[in-house]
């Protein structure tokens, strides 16, 4: 449902904002090498969680604007999920923060507000994270029981995402943009005593091929 | 006409300031001796449980549950309750309030009667089975259980500090009711025979209150007394050693015994075994001795014994003994039977000491 939603949200803002971009055709001027710089944040992460979902991000990104054409970008967030598992009876906590750095390339020539990215991102996240059971470990023969609660856990993972998104000028300095992201896991290290649900920028940790995305509100300075 | 009552009534006219006295008197007379009747019959019933209905009742206590199957008129459940209620005050590990939880933070406590009886007859069977049973064991079992779970062993060194932990002839009971611990470190866990003994209690108020027939089960340990609502012995299942994945209730049976007047209880290594690459079935089962695992052919240990305490810290004491061992300690101990599941070369065998048809 949330990936399908993502795709919803990603049609109908093609569909915005190429009635947006159409109802202002303004021609810019050359282009520099730093054409601009821009900040913003992403809702997706907390709107989901208003939504319901387990898992919680807010982040931000500053972008540099090359030409017009680059965008060297790095986006930093804090991530947090509070899961109870149905199939292995465990409780998993996790806050941390995370981190990407990358480019996008705007494939649109005319320089008019509108753009249409394509990208990618290195992500990395180092987490502690807690692991709880409400089943507690008993011994069969012994019929000893203990409770099984693990804090403190710590573990990393390193990521791959290829973007695809696009942003329109809303007003002035004002900008908004949706982005898709294929996340490929690249590398992770957890406790041997288990994996983290979540791991933060990188979403659910149940596959190495994730599928996310974000709306993101964009204060973007580029010359005219 | 004699048989008309209201000439026959008219006739007695002359008699009536007699009569009317006397038939009252009748009327009360017969009520009385209904009533005599009535209260006899219920006094009769209330002292002849034999012909009392059977009753069942059953709840959930230590992460369990159990039935209770007994003749009697009288309904027990609240008291059946307050037994067990008094077992987990006196030896829940999950209770924090418990008098073993207490001991274990090494708060000055003395110990109630039932602590004592289950630390005695712990401490017996330690005796009895050159430490094999052992109430001290808990973090060595912990930690290897833990290891196992993660996949993390315990090192030899963390064995060897944890086995200074264990050991049941450094701990005692003094006679003032206090336990005392060579080292403050070590902890008591009476998981191993509580159930057990929670069994017995339950048994013994039943047979106070002058009940012949009832059977007590709590998560699998058993005793029953006299017989069943169809008047034959009671009859008991011994689960085979295979996970029970529905928690006990419709688990396969390897064998139906009938019993009475004897308690039953079993250890399984349900779980902790593994397949030889020549097929051979061999479980794993924490040693207090040595502090690591020994690896038995044995699977499953049912035993019977007098009590249900007896029989659970015996059932555990032989899945550490290994079968070999079990049988010889049974040479001396005829008062205890057991059914034992094992592995023979890929094989499931049972051995029992038994008379079963």
């Amino acid at each position: 449902m949330y990936k399908v939603g993502r795709i919803r949200l990603f049609v109908m803002a093609a569909m915005l904002s190429l009635f947006v971009g159409g109802a202002r055709a303004q021609q810019y001027a050359q282009r520099h090498l730093l054409d601009g710089v821009a900040v913003g944040v992403d809702l997706a992460g907390t709107t989901m969680h208003i939504l319901g979902s387990d898992w919680m991000q807010m982040e931000a990104f500053a972008r540099l604007n090359l030409y017009d054409k680059y965008f060297p970008i790095v986006e930093l967030g804090y991530g947090q999920a509070d899961h109870e598992g149905s199939e292995l009876d465990n409780r998993c906590e996790i806050k941390a923060p995370y981190f990407r750095i990358g480019m996008d390339y705007n494939f649109i020539k005319k320089h008019e507000g509108n753009r249409l990215f394509g990208g990618l991102r290195y992500g990395f996240s180092a987490y502690e994270y807690d692991l709880d059971s409400p089943v507690p470990l008993a011994d069969p023969v012994w019929k000893t029981e203990q409770p099984f609660v693990q804090h403190d856990l710590s573990g990393n993972t390193h990521w791959a995402e290829a973007v695809f998104g696009l942003e329109t000028r809303l007003w002035r300095f004002i900008s908004v943009g949706w982005d898709l992201r294929l996340k490929l896991r690249v590398s992770q290290k957890n406790s041997e005593i288990g994996k983290p649900w979540y791991v933060p920028g990188m979403g659910l940790n149940d596959s190495s091929l994730n599928f996310g995305g974000s709306f993101k509100v964009v204060f973007d300075l580029t010359r005219k | 006409m004699v048989n008309d009552p209201l000439r026959l009534s008219g006739s007695s006219d002359s008699n009536d300031s007699s009569q009317q006295p006397r038939s009252q008197w009748r009327s009360w007379h017969i009520i009385v001796i209904l009533a005599l009747t009535v209260a006899t019959i219920l006094i009769i019933r209330q002292h002849n449980p034999a012909s009392a209905p059977y009753q069942k009742v059953e709840g959930a206590v230590f992460g369990t549950f159990y039935h209770v199957t007994y003749q009697s008129g009288e309904a027990l459940k609240p008291a059946i309750d307050a037994a067990l209620q008094r077992v987990d005050e006196s030896l829940s590990m999950f209770n924090k309030g418990s008098i073993i939880s207490r001991i274990n933070r090494n708060e000055d406590v003395e110990v109630d009667s039932l602590f004592r009886r289950v630390f005695e007859l712990s401490q017996a069977v330690s005796a009895t089975t050159s430490g094999a049973f052992d109430i001290t064991v808990a973090p060595l079992v912990n930690a290897w259980g833990f290891g196992y779970k993660n996949g993390s062993l315990p090192t030899d060194a963390e064995v060897d500090s944890l086995r200074q932990l264990v050991g049941w002839e450094r701990v005692s009971l003094s006679e003032d009711g206090h336990i005392h611990k060579a080292d403050t470190s070590m902890v008591l866990d009476f998981s191993a025979v509580a159930k057990g003994f929670a069994v017995d209690l339950v048994a013994e108020m039943l047979s106070q209150r002058g009940i012949q027939n009832y059977m007590v089960e709590i998560g699998g340990e058993v005793i029953v007394h006299g017989v069943n609502p169809d008047g034959n012995l009671w009859r008991v299942g011994i689960s085979k050693p295979i996970e029970d994945v529905t928690g006990g209730a419709g688990s396969e049976l390897q064998a139906v015994l009938p019993l009475s007047n004897r308690a039953m209880a079993t250890s399984g290594n349900y779980r902790n075994f593994y397949i030889t690459e020549d097929g051979r079935k061999l479980a794993h089962t924490i040693d207090p001795k040595t502090g690591y695992p020994v690896q038995h052919s044995l699977l499953s240990s049912t035993v019977f014994a007098p009590t249900c305490a007896e029989a659970d810290a015996f059932a555990t004491s032989f899945m550490v003994m290994g079968l070999d061992s079990a049988k010889l300690l049974l040479q001396s101990r005829p008062d205890i039977q057991v059914y034992f599941i094992y592995d023979s070369l890929g094989t499931t065998r049972t051995f029992t000491n038994m008379d079963i048809e």
